[in-house]
């Protein structure tokens, strides 16, 4: 609960021509997590990286024809994966593919003209409706005018102005007659006999004439027809090439189908490839396995493979960043698991704060949210909402539990103080007690925190920062001294012998450890050494001040409550209910959620940063994909 | 006040990077030396990377500048207020555009996927097309199909220009166009005065661009002028639209020369042929950039002309190394550093 599982550090010897079967095997247990190895002359031989670069380019097919021919894989089963996927086999995948990418890319592009085309006709169709604006006859635009060039055409209205600017050099009159989704219809008037210079320019600009039907002779309304034959015409190739794709698929949708699946087979090899060395018939691979699953792992590989050997060990202390790290939580706890995460992956060898911090963050967020009504609330909108709100149910049912139970301390339900006798008393009746009480519990809380500072820096090999260090012992004598000494000053008027002394000896080993460390000389060096104690000590006074929100949010919530009830009871009727139940809703969502966000920031601020490092390596096993579309992506088990 | 507490780190960055850059006769002492560039030398110009181990091949070379101005420009770029890190994303898209164009020409001309790697640079952070994808297309339509989801303008320009394979050098104009277009767009977001001596700077670096495409076009191969005029950019300092329409008119070197704004004309004088003038442009860019960097405190133009001048001297660098990695004549390479300096 309170640490990572063990693991063991695993290296296997397999034989090269097994190397897919092992794969598959490894990753239908999914319990190695693999880790880049070396071969004992410094070589590095992947033996898997042909195959790694076949199936990369294999899946990469499958996963574009998938998507041109809108085909899903079928799901399938562990057992229904083949038992291997070897370089034959890929090649043979990659083989059949090829062809079939050929055939869609071709159909993709044909989709893309017709649309394109249909885009452009329909905008002309669109243009026609509008086109007597000009006021001219479409008769003249079709005939031969001698001296006079005239095209109708559009143009994408980015390009416009630079054309307008371009046909200027030779005399060229733009008029644009209507603009239709980024594109500009226009009529270009200039002299005959500048074909030369005019169609690479309009060539460049993508200009697009605007065909003017044979004979025809001002009527809109037959070039709107014959504009929509066309368009019938393409939609109708369209809809031919999509019939296409359809027998496309149906032809290929076995092969699609094994495809899948030896793709799928693959990928666990294609992942090793990275992790595999070693030349000749025998490949290593090393990588980390929980204590608990090796049994297991033994058994399945001794029943699938023709030999294989491998060395367990315990990790060594110098490798232990390198350690994933897993941790198993009962299924309330997974939340906290998640919030934690989010600061950070506890180090294998690390105190791992979950259980600490649901306890925690439960207990500061009842104590600040204290109300029975609203806890009840949050309680069964928890148990409603559990299918949506998944394993996070449990932390809004908890909280809720929480406010429930410091709302029978508190004597509040909805706010109203007087309908039960509070089992302790309400925090609107003395404020300085519950700021005092929220110090102390700040003081608790920064004093566990450093304990579990020492913890994680001692066995992190780090026993000097864990004697000397701000985050160590002396740093928490230092605290504790302090502590004591404002208790004497508070009761007695003057500062006690025993918590000088240990202000004292706290301060002076910290001193001690900052000096030593300081890469600096003479003044400097002295100066550092006592901006770092000031720093020290402002921290902690802030530090342990900061707690004092624990007790503002407690006052603020019942202060906020009292208000509702005060503006639901100078209305009557409806508005009375109206107000109370918009209210308490206000309060339950916008205070419960900045409640939320204080605690979490005691969490993570106050708490976290003393003790956690959180740069655990995420365990990570191989694990065995369902389809062939994508790399297995293997997921740390909480 | 506000731009002095708010550019100050950037400005610190950029004169710590700045003491990097040497001019490129620092380099032609080791021209004929038979020896690398010396370790103190490289960590000099902050290349401290290429004294552990030289690059075995030309492109591994060249890869490593990539990502040695991409770095510096990360770094400079993080310097810089959140606001205005669009403009470095932006400016250093050119070479995504690069390796745009070297994909293009693998599938134009079907080079095989291991081969069509082999051109394109490693962009790190700057990288926002996939070109891994796109190398694995089966040919250019699949490639624009592909391009068209994460840019369908540049896409569409693309598609225009291939259908002609002669004139494959109006797509480069056309997507050097369009680089610039988002260039100077990715100026919008920044306060007026930063904009303006923003856009002063990548405006010159426009009329460069501009003059050398205007000239190849009128002089070299003998485009049109609405076409040529059409080709450019209009969005340059000195030659803004009416200057670039009548000089798309002129044919004739000396006719344009005489045609250009006082420091262009004065920039270009002499000069015989297109190279040439190309040349002592960007040598008036470089000397631009020199000045701006100088003088323009607290301002982001220092960063655009910081990693304009880094990128030129790493240029430099590479040609020199470039040069003695292939056994070239000490007079080839001496030509190509002074080319551009003389």
């Amino acid at each position: 609960m309170f640490g990572a599982l063990p693991m063991r550090h695993v290296t296997l010897y397999l034989l090269r021509e097994e190397l897919p079967l092992a794969s598959v095997v490894l990753a239908r247990l999914g319990v190695i997590a693999p880790e880049e190895g070396q071969m004992h002359n410094g070589e590095t031989v992947r033996p898997g990286a042909d195959f790694q670069r076949s199936h990369h380019l294999a899946s990469q097919l499958f996963r574009k024809i998938a998507a041109s021919l809108d085909y899903t894989p079928d799901a399938v089963s562990q057992e229904q994966l083949p038992q291997q996927a070897d370089q034959h086999r890929l090649d043979t995948i990659l083989e059949c593919l090829q062809p079939v990418w050929h055939q869609c890319n071709q159909l993709e592009e044909q989709v893309r003209t017709l649309r394109e085309e249909i885009r452009h006709l329909t905008h002309q169709q669109q243009a026609v409706a509008r086109f007597f604006n000009l006021q001219l006859d479409l008769e003249k635009l079709s005939l031969d005018h001698g001296f006079l060039d005239m095209r109708v055409g559009s143009v994408d209205t980015s390009e416009l102005q630079r054309l307008i600017d371009s046909l200027a050099l030779i005399n060229f009159k733009v008029i644009e007659f209507d603009r239709q989704e980024g594109r500009a219809h226009l009529v270009l008037l200039g002299l005959n006999g500048l074909d030369a210079q005019l169609n690479p320019l309009l060539m460049a600009a993508g200009f697009k004439i605007l065909l003017i039907p044979q004979g025809m002779k001002g009527y809109p309304d037959e070039m709107h027809a014959e504009l929509e034959e066309r368009l019938a015409g393409l939609r109708h190739e369209l809809a031919d090439v999509e019939g296409e794709r359809a027998k496309l698929l149906e032809k290929y949708r076995a092969e699609l189908r094994e495809a899948a699946l030896v793709l799928a087979a693959g990928s666990p090899f294609a992942e090793l490839a990275d992790y595999l060395v070693g030349h000749g018939e025998i490949v290593t691979l090393q990588g980390w396995v929980p204590e608990v699953e090796l049994a297991a792992l033994a058994a399945d590989l001794r029943k699938e493979l023709t030999a294989f050997f491998w060395e367990v060990r315990k990790p060594l202390p110098e490798e232990v960043d390198r350690v994933p790290s897993i941790q198993r939580y009962p299924a309330f706890l997974r939340p906290f698991s998640i919030l934690v995460r989010n600061f950070g992956t506890p180090r294998y060898d690390e105190f791992d704060p979950t259980l600490l911090f649901a306890l925690t963050f439960i207990l500061m967020f009842g104590s600040m949210f204290g109300d029975i009504g609203h806890g009840a609330v949050m309680l069964v909108a928890g148990w409603l909402f559990r299918r949506k709100l998944a394993d996070f149910s449990w932390f809004i049912m908890l909280a809720g539990l929480s406010s429930i139970v410091f709302g029978f301390y508190y004597g509040s339900i909805f706010g109203h103080e007087e309908l039960i006798e509070p089992l302790w008393m309400s925090p609107m009746e003395d404020p300085v007690r519950l700021l005092l009480l929220a110090v102390y519990w700040g003081i608790g809380f920064i004093a566990i925190a450093n304990l579990l500072s020492i913890l994680n820096l001692w066995r992190l090999g780090l026993r000097r920062e864990a004697i000397l260090g701000q985050r160590g012992l002396a740093g928490l004598f230092f605290y504790v001294g302090l502590i004591l000494l404002v208790l004497d000053l508070q009761r007695f008027g003057s500062a006690g012998m025993l918590s000088l002394a240990i202000v004292v000896s706290g301060c002076g080993v910290l001193v001690a450890g900052i000096w030593r460390e300081t890469d600096a000389h003479g003044g400097e060096r002295l100066l550092i050494v006592v901006i770092e104690i000031v720093e020290t000590l402002l921290g902690y006074l802030s530090n342990t001040l900061s707690f004092l929100r624990v007790a503002a949010f407690s006052l603020n919530h019942a202060a906020l409550a009292f208000a509702v009830i005060t503006i639901a009871g100078m209305m009557d009727g409806v508005g009375h209910w109206l107000a109370l139940i918009i209210g308490n809703l206000v309060i339950i969502v916008l205070e419960g959620g900045i409640v939320l966000i204080q605690v979490l920031r005691l969490e993570y601020y106050e708490g976290f940063v003393r003790f956690f490092r959180g740069d655990g390596r995420v365990y990570k096993p191989l694990r065995l994909q369902q389809t062939g579309t994508q790399h297995p992506a293997g997921q740390e088990s909480i | 006040m506000g731009d002095l507490s708010r550019l100050a780190f950037l400005n610190a960055r950029v004169s710590l990077y700045a003491a990097r850059l040497q001019p490129v006769e620092s380099l032609l002492p080791y021209i004929d030396s038979p020896h690398e560039l010396p370790a103190d030398y490289l960590e000099s110009i902050g290349l401290p990377g290429l004294t552990d181990r030289q690059p075995d091949s030309a492109g591994e070379l060249e890869q490593h500048f990539m990502s040695c101005l991409a770095v510096e420009a990360e770094g400079v770029m993080h310097a810089m207020p959140p606001e205005t890190r669009g403009l470095i994303k932006q400016w250093m898209r050119r070479f995504e555009f690069m390796n745009l164009k070297s994909l293009i020409r693998c599938k134009l001309t079907s080079c095989d996927l291991e081969l069509s790697r082999e051109y394109l640079l490693d962009i790190g952070h700057f990288a926002r097309l996939p070109l891994d994808e796109y190398l694995h297309s089966e040919d250019i339509v699949e490639f624009l199909r592909m391009l068209s989801a994460q840019d369908a303008t540049l896409a569409r320009k693309i598609r225009l220009h291939i259908e002609d394979p002669e004139q494959l050098f109006l797509l480069e104009a056309a997507m050097d166009y369009h680089f610039y277009e988002g260039l100077l767009a990715s100026c919008e977001p920044l306060s007026p005065e930063e904009r303006d001596g923003t856009r002063r700077f990548i405006g010159r670096i426009i009329d460069t661009v501009n003059l050398a495409w205007l000239l190849r076009y009128r002089i070299a191969y003998g485009i049109h002028p609405p076409h040529t005029f059409f080709m450019l950019a209009r969005t340059g300092l000195l030659l803004g639209p009416g200057r670039l329409a009548q000089l798309a008119r002129l044919d004739d070197l000396d006719a344009m020369r005489a045609a250009l704004p006082a420091e262009h004309c004065d920039c270009l004088e002499g000069v015989n042929s297109v190279a040439d003038a190309e040349n002592r442009m960007l040598h008036n860019n470089l000397a631009h950039a020199r000045k701006v960097l100088r003088h323009e405190q607290f301002h982001l133009v220092r960063a655009l002309a910081y990693l304009y001048l880094r990128e030129r001297q790493l240029l430099d660098v590479h040609q020199l190394l470039k040069g003695k990695l292939l056994g070239f004549d000490p007079a080839l390479i001496r030509e190509a550093l002074l080319g551009v300096a003389a």
